[in-house]
């Protein structure tokens, strides 16, 4: 089966012609990419900002040679395993230092796993955030187009660009404030909070601009945690005044150009679904897991009005023996995909801690089982 | 773009098995049906068009082939091709021979 974006397309407008289920994942972790492949990626130990991208984009043919050669390595990465896309990211204009490293334990390891520190952040005061660097509108979209131009290059026939932004409107902000001081700054100083919201979601939202506008961009996607395996981080109300107005802008930005919005966001939003179907104008919610908000569940409660994407359970995908994963698998098509507006994949994302064989496996299943009753034959 | 092009929806009320089955190269076994589709509006593609008003409800006969357990689900959306749907706003309702 090639690569064909509309298979992808008719599942965001809740149509269910394609001739299988599509395929959507956020992300592949690079180690996943690597190990299907057999190629490194490089471009990672060069860059990690939105400040370095622009540097070596000034002429470094080291690190240009490198990102092209990554981007070729996704694009058969993508292509190979039946995606009707590649994503597409830039590094992040928001750079940060409050990041806590350990060892990683992941089949796939990588020298050291980073973890957001909670307690510190790299603005929690007013001074902090006036000495910030925040990011130049202008180095995004060089940033941005020089990387669509390459990827736009290397797509085969038929596949198209996902943008993701470089994290979500809330999560930068707590990113950058550390959740603690975060927190205590709703309470205390709610000016800051609201100029955080302001710097993050213009750049946020400009970036959804942006990438809506090119032609080979066929959706876009945020991924903006907003949720624990119980509900929301914050309240529905707190994310209504700061967080919700900003997503509704980058919707916007993306719908103007007849192109859907895909969310991805972790954690137990169900009490937050309504405002983001009526009143943010999300087309399609990724992100599940089991044991909290299973796909199947979200499918029968919202799977009339936005495309539900992904789902397979990432403790299933890591842990599960072969024969009772066949099982699962077959049984989230059977649920998920009657009507259309669904897309076969993981509940996260291809992280590197996931089996492999179960990933591929579950890739597989649905090219065979997940084929569509057809129009004629 | 195709993305414009405009497509009914309506909701499975009733699947006709037929004795027809066809296999295809990888050896499973198409059955040819008959699906009964209450039109319910536009997908989502072309969110501004407006379905005649003598079309709310009508049922639709359209022809499916079906493989696995799950094609035979009743009560769920289905979309109808831009070709039945063209059909379907010239007045025909039974597509069985198209």
């Amino acid at each position: 089966m090639k690569p064909n974006f509309e298979r992808l397309i008719t599942a965001l407008f809740l149509e269910d012609e394609p001739d299988r289920v599509p395929f959507y994942d956020l992300l592949a972790d690079p180690e996943v990419i690597e190990a299907i492949t057999g190629e490194h990626l490089i471009a990672g130990s060069f860059i990690s900002s939105i400040h370095d991208a622009k540097s070596a984009l000034k002429g470094d043919q080291k690190v240009i040679r490198a990102i092209k050669h990554d981007i070729r390595v996704q694009v058969k990465f993508y292509s190979k395993l039946g995606y009707d896309y590649i994503p597409l990211s830039i590094p992040t204009p928001f750079p940060r230092t409050n990041l806590l490293l350990a060892d990683d334990t992941a089949p796939l390891r990588r020298p050291k796993r980073a973890w957001q520190d909670e307690y510190k952040g790299m603005i929690e005061t007013r001074e902090d955030f006036d000495k910030y660097p925040w990011p130049d509108l202008t180095d995004i979209q060089e940033v941005f187009l020089f990387l669509y131009e390459i990827a736009r290059r290397e797509l085969p026939n038929g596949m198209m660009i996902i943008p993701l932004t470089p994290g979500g409107v809330l999560e930068n902000v707590m990113w950058l404030m550390g959740t603690v001081p975060f927190a205590k700054a709703l309470y205390k100083d709610p000016v800051l909070i609201r100029n955080m919201f302001e710097k993050v979601g213009k750049v946020i939202s400009f970036y959804c601009a942006i990438c809506a506008e090119c032609d080979m961009v066929g959706a876009m996607t945020m991924g903006d945690d907003m949720g624990y395996k119980s509900g929301p981080m914050l309240s529905p109300e707190t994310l209504r005044k700061y967080v919700f107005p900003w997503h509704k802008r980058c919707v916007e930005n993306v719908h103007k150009h007849g192109k859907p919005f895909i969310l991805h966001s972790c954690g137990n939003i169900k009490i937050l679904m309504e405002d983001l179907i009526n009143y943010v104008g999300i087309d399609a919610k990724h992100s599940f897991e089991d044991v909290a908000y299973p796909v199947t569940e979200y499918k029968e409660l919202y799977g009339d009005r936005i495309a539900i994407l992904g789902g397979v359970d990432m403790d299933k995908l890591s842990r599960m023996p072969k024969d009772q994963f066949i099982a699962y698998v077959k049984d989230i098509i059977r649920k998920c995909a009657p009507g259309g507006g669904y897309a076969l994949g993981c509940g996260n994302s291809v992280a590197n801690y996931i089996k492999l064989e179960n990933y591929l496996l579950m890739l597989e299943i649905g090219k065979k089982y997940g084929r569509y009753p057809i129009r004629s034959l | 773009m195709s993305r414009h092009i405009r497509k009914l929806q309506g909701i499975v009320r009733e699947i006709i098995k037929t004795n027809e089955i066809k296999e295809d190269k990888e050896g499973n076994k198409w059955r040819k049906c008959i699906f009964i589709v209450e039109i319910i509006g536009f997908s989502k593609r072309t969110p501004n068009e407006k379905l005649p008003e003598k079309l709310k409800g009508a049922k639709v006969k359209v022809i499916r082939w079906c493989c696995f357990d799950w094609h035979y689900k009743i009560g769920v959306r289905t979309t109808l091709t831009h070709e039945e749907t063209e059909a379907v706003l010239r007045g025909k309702l039974d597509l069985t021979h198209i």
